[in-house]
């Protein structure tokens, strides 16, 4: 690594203090789980790295009635073993279980999960599908983001180079919301993923009331087709609007062609995955 | 930048001056003489790096020493000692879980952490805890197995306990392989 210096603010006003002082020659640093192996590849060579995930309190996991509230500095692993959010986000832990390895989500924050912006994370799906939202500091004072502002392209938010994530709100779901993430690697399960879908229903009786259905690492941004979920609202399930709302999916994805699979090879194994997805979503809501 | 940092390494206590970028595994190696955890990838990805900080495996590769100021580090030399070997070490030499053993350390912390939390794993569990730890001999249904015969040989295995801490402190102070 090119040799840097590591700020330990103690609180986040601190932290947004430096950031500001420092501009782009700072990057914060949460539990460093990529950002240290950026550093040791120089790919990045930041000349001051400010270091969030230790300031107290920053990784305090909370919820009132209507919203779970996970500090940016609340590791991948917290979150996974909450008691709180395995009650109230089953989905979101499960999901958690498949992120990386264990080492990695021991260190790995929310803030720093988010703020990556790698449109190969396993998280984003699942939290635009459970409409979070990220509260900002900065210069300007308090920002709240939907994660579908946050997420602007390939590694880019809206953020602005002096901002940063103090918190991720996750609304408490709607009862009856079910769901699932389901991902795959062509490649090894430690793998990022070749596609990873995060598919929630509602059901109201027999018909579907409610579907949400977000697809990760084959666009620039997480990608959601409302008009498809519309497809499914207020019917039975029925396999020919799966597979139609699935092949609205593939149509719409966008995939760069890599190790991990050619343009036309993601487009299809995405098709099959929110098919798959749905499926199981209808099943864990009584649907099927 | 330099840093004042405490580190307690498998029980002893050491003051000292760590640079802003050294990484934990640098101090482990190159300051304390600790040769358990290896370097391999240099990725976080195949945990033959894996060091214990508050009881959780981490990869030392990627975990800056500044950071591991003030906190318990848990090395292989510390879990256990001849003697004295951890379940874990006890199960891997009887069931030869290992062939060249450069995973090994990585192996059997992250089996010790993976029993303290849950004692009595199923064989999936085994697997998808410890499956960022690489055995490039492909050790693996040893591994496992060895993982499933430490389980019934922990110490009040009926229940999960708190973090793991050091077993290996000597009277004088000085952990193995210093």
């Amino acid at each position: 690594m090119r040799p840097f210096d590591l700020l330990q603010p103690a609180t986040v006003d601190e932290a947004v203090a430096l950031l500001a002082q420092h501009g782009e020659d700072a990057r914060l640093l949460g539990g460093g789980a990529m950002l240290t192996i950026l550093l040791r590849q120089r790919l990045v060579a930041p000349r001051y790295l400010i270091n969030v995930a230790d300031i107290p309190g920053l990784n305090a996991i909370s919820s009132d009635h209507n919203t779970l509230r996970l500090g940016a500095a609340s590791t991948l692993r917290a979150i996974e073993r909450s008691d709180t959010i395995r009650a109230r986000c089953p989905v979101l832990a499960e999901a958690l279980r498949s992120v990386g390895n264990i080492r990695v989500r021991n260190v790995a924050t929310i803030g720093g999960h988010l703020a990556h912006a790698d449109v190969h994370l396993d998280l984003p799906p699942v939290l635009c599908a459970l409409g979070a939202s990220v509260v900002v500091l900065g210069r300007h004072g308090d920002r709240h983001f939907s994660l579908d502002e946050l997420f602007v392209g390939y590694y880019e938010t809206c953020l602005a180079p002096t901002e940063m994530i103090a918190a991720v709100d996750v609304p408490t779901p709607p009862p009856g919301l079910q769901g699932v993430y389901l991902k795959y690697c062509s490649l090894s399960p430690n793998d990022w993923p070749t596609v990873g879908v995060a598919a929630f229903l509602r059901a109201d009786g027999e018909r579907i009331a409610e579907a949400r259905i977000v697809v990760g690492s084959v666009s620039p941004r997480p990608l959601r087709l409302t008009e498809a979920e519309d497809l499914l609202r207020g019917e039975r399930l029925n396999s020919g609007a799966v597979a139609e709302v699935a092949r609205r999916y593939g149509r719409a994805a966008d995939p760069l062609p890599d190790i991990r699979g050619s343009e036309d090879y993601k487009r299809r194994v995405t098709e099959v995955y929110v098919r798959r997805a749905v499926e199981a979503a209808a099943t864990r809501a009584g649907l099927a | 930048m330099k840093h004042d940092v405490t580190l307690t390494v498998n029980g002893r206590v050491h003051r000292m001056v760590v640079e802003s970028h050294r990484t934990l595994l640098e101090v482990l190696r190159g300051e304390l003489k600790l040769f358990g955890a290896r370097e391999s990838c240099g990725m976080s990805l195949c945990g033959a790096c894996t060091t214990l900080v508050d009881g959780l495996p981490v990869s030392s590769c990627s975990y800056l020493a500044a950071r591991a100021n003030g906190r318990s580090i848990i090395t292989i030399e510390g879990l256990g000692r001849p003697g004295a070997l951890h379940p874990v070490q006890e199960a891997f030499l009887a069931h030869g879980a290992f062939q060249c053993s450069y995973c090994t350390p990585g192996m059997v912390l992250t089996a010790a952490c993976l029993l303290e939390e849950n004692p009595a794993p199923s064989v999936d569990e085994i697997k998808e805890y410890m499956a960022g730890n690489l055995c490039r001999c492909a050790s693996y249904g040893e591994i496992v197995e060895a993982v499933q015969a430490a389980a019934g040989q922990m110490p009040g295995a009926s229940a999960p306990r708190g973090p793991l801490r050091a077993g290996a402190v000597q009277e004088d102070g000085h952990g193995d392989g210093c």
